[in-house]
């Protein structure tokens, strides 16, 4: 059971936040194609930590999964309710490649998805890329490989 | 760096730095509501545990949690960051002979995944939540790997819990769906995990505000072996009969090679001791069950077939599942059948039956 905190543990909580807060919502937001639900899901992952705070040895490999996680169920929601794969639909977006490379991200499956964003947004290595998502290193490489190949089938 | 990685960079920073993001501390720091919620939207069960968490904190935390448990039974109270540890829960639905995976937690509306080992000609999975109250919610799921099949990755899902899926629906390239009753399973295709796999299975409820995908007629069945004297006709359908409890049943099988299904060889009627079958069978090849409900009967041939002399053969294992022996066996109220009466005292020829 959560208990109150202390106004230095408060303080340094929002310190926490004002770090993490910005990337996770915008790697949630490539994840999700959207961006209230990136809000929505940092948010939910924020409360998760902010009432485990005092009993977390690694806060930040904690949001890590817990985003992850989130933007995983949530996809899944999105792609229940839309009975269709998710489309990336960025408001605004000019069409052209941009459009192509949001198209062939959103018909890839989570976890490879999930991989190229870590790789390309993040710098992340596949053996981190691996822990993140829960899932061996030889798989990494493999999503990686098949998501370059439909986009430059999507390109050319 | 090649140039396509070149461009996917530069496009997901240009995607990322026309995010806005939105500062949300003060709604982290109070629990209450989700960014999106501001405009109107109900609070949403994090506000709920956190109001309950924080209450708690004032000494009344445990009586807060229990009211919030209340106000939503069906939801898990704490949602578990996806445990790498998975345990088996309790299980008596399968026999000995049968595999039990490992189950893989997962909580709403997702309940875990598992990958199918491409090696497993068929896979039986089970697949269950869990949340602080204990193991809810399990569904013993079975794979078919096909690489010869239409689906992208060649697997299929071909019964949840017994009972044999019938219709499917295709997304995109790498999603499929099924649904039995409110039993939603999605087939997440994907050729590329490692070890190889021919699809991660997820397992979600359909939930009731949500409808099904598609419509599925519940064929609650059971699948034991009966032991019996068997018999056999090929004229004008093949015919078999058998006897459970003393019961004799006969079982009338028309090939219907017609049948719109997803699934190859289909035998779409049946009569059991001379009641038209309502609900068509789908045989699924080799390794795959044939259920039917006829009235208010309910009969599965557990087959391994792929033509229909092999599929009559398994004719064998006919029974009659009722209320108690399915609720033995299964204990799952929910797919229960409905009450067992008694057949009809005769055939339609005059022959007399039971």
């Amino acid at each position: 059971m959560a208990r109150a905190l202390t106004t230095a543990e408060q303080e340094s909580f929002a310190a926490f936040y004002a770090l993490e807060h910005a990337s996770q919502v915008r790697r949630a937001a490539l994840l999700l194609g959207s961006d209230n639900a990136a809000h929505d899901v940092v948010h939910d992952a924020m409360v998760e930590v902010l009432l485990r705070w005092t009993t977390l040895e690694l806060p930040g490999g904690y949001l890590n999964r817990a985003v992850l996680n989130g933007c995983r169920d949530a996809a899944r929601r999105l792609a229940v309710r839309q009975r269709a794969p998710n489309r990336l639909a960025f408001v605004g977006s000019p069409g052209g490649e941009p459009e192509v490379l949001d198209d062939v991200l959103a018909e890839l499956p989570f976890n490879h998805r999930a991989a190229v964003v870590l790789r390309y947004f993040h710098g992340l290595s596949t053996a981190e890329i691996a822990a993140a998502l829960g899932c061996a290193p030889g798989s990494v490489g493999v999503w990686i490989d098949r998501a370059l190949k439909r986009m430059r089938e999507a390109l050319t | 760096m090649t140039d396509i990685e070149t461009r996917l960079i530069d496009h997901l920073r240009e995607r990322a730095s026309a995010v806005a993001v939105r500062d949300g501390f003060d709604d982290v720091l109070a629990g209450t509501f989700t960014p999106s919620q501001r405009a109107g939207a109900p609070p949403r069960r994090t506000a709920v545990r956190f109001a309950a968490a924080s209450v708690g904190a004032l000494g009344i935390g445990a009586i807060a949690l229990f009211v919030a448990r209340d106000v939503s039974p069906t939801e898990p109270i704490d949602r578990p960051i996806v445990e790498t540890a998975p345990t088996e829960p309790p299980n008596a639905m399968l026999p000995p002979s049968v595999t039990i995976f490992p189950v893989l937690e997962g909580v709403g509306e997702s309940y875990g995944s598992y990958a199918v080992p491409a090696h497993a000609p068929t896979t039986r999975l089970i697949v269950g939540t869990r949340d602080a109250r204990g193991w809810r919610d399990t569904f013993t799921v079975t794979a078919l790997n096909d690489p010869e099949g239409d689906a992208p990755a060649g697997g299929r899902i071909i019964d949840v819990d017994g009972v044999a899926v019938t219709r499917a629906n295709y997304f995109g390239s790498v999603l499929w769906f099924w649904t039995v009753g409110d039993v939603g399973i999605q087939v997440q295709t994907d050729v590329d995990s490692d070890p190889p796999a021919v699809g991660d299975i997820l397992v979600t409820r359909v939930s009731d505000t949500e409808p099904p995908l598609v419509e599925v007629e519940p064929l609650p069945l059971g699948h034991v072996v009966l032991a019996g004297p068997t018999s056999f006709t090929d004229l004008p359908f093949p015919t078999a009969a058998t006897t459970d409890g003393g019961r004799e049943i006969r079982v009338e099988v028309r090939q219907d090679d017609l049948a719109n299904s997803l699934l190859p060889g289909d035998y779409d009627s049946v009569d059991i001791n001379g009641v038209e079958g309502l609900v068509s069978a789908r045989l699924a090849g080799t390794g795959t069950m044939v259920a039917w409900r006829a009235g208010d009967q309910t009969v599965v041939l557990s087959a391994a077939a792929s033509t229909t002399a092999e599929a009559i053969e398994m004719a064998r294992r006919v029974r009659l599942v009722d209320r108690t022996t399915w609720d033995a066996i299964y204990g799952d109220p929910r797919l229960a059948p409905p009450e067992l009466v008694e057949p009809a005292s005769s055939l339609p020829d005059g022959t007399s039956v039971g």
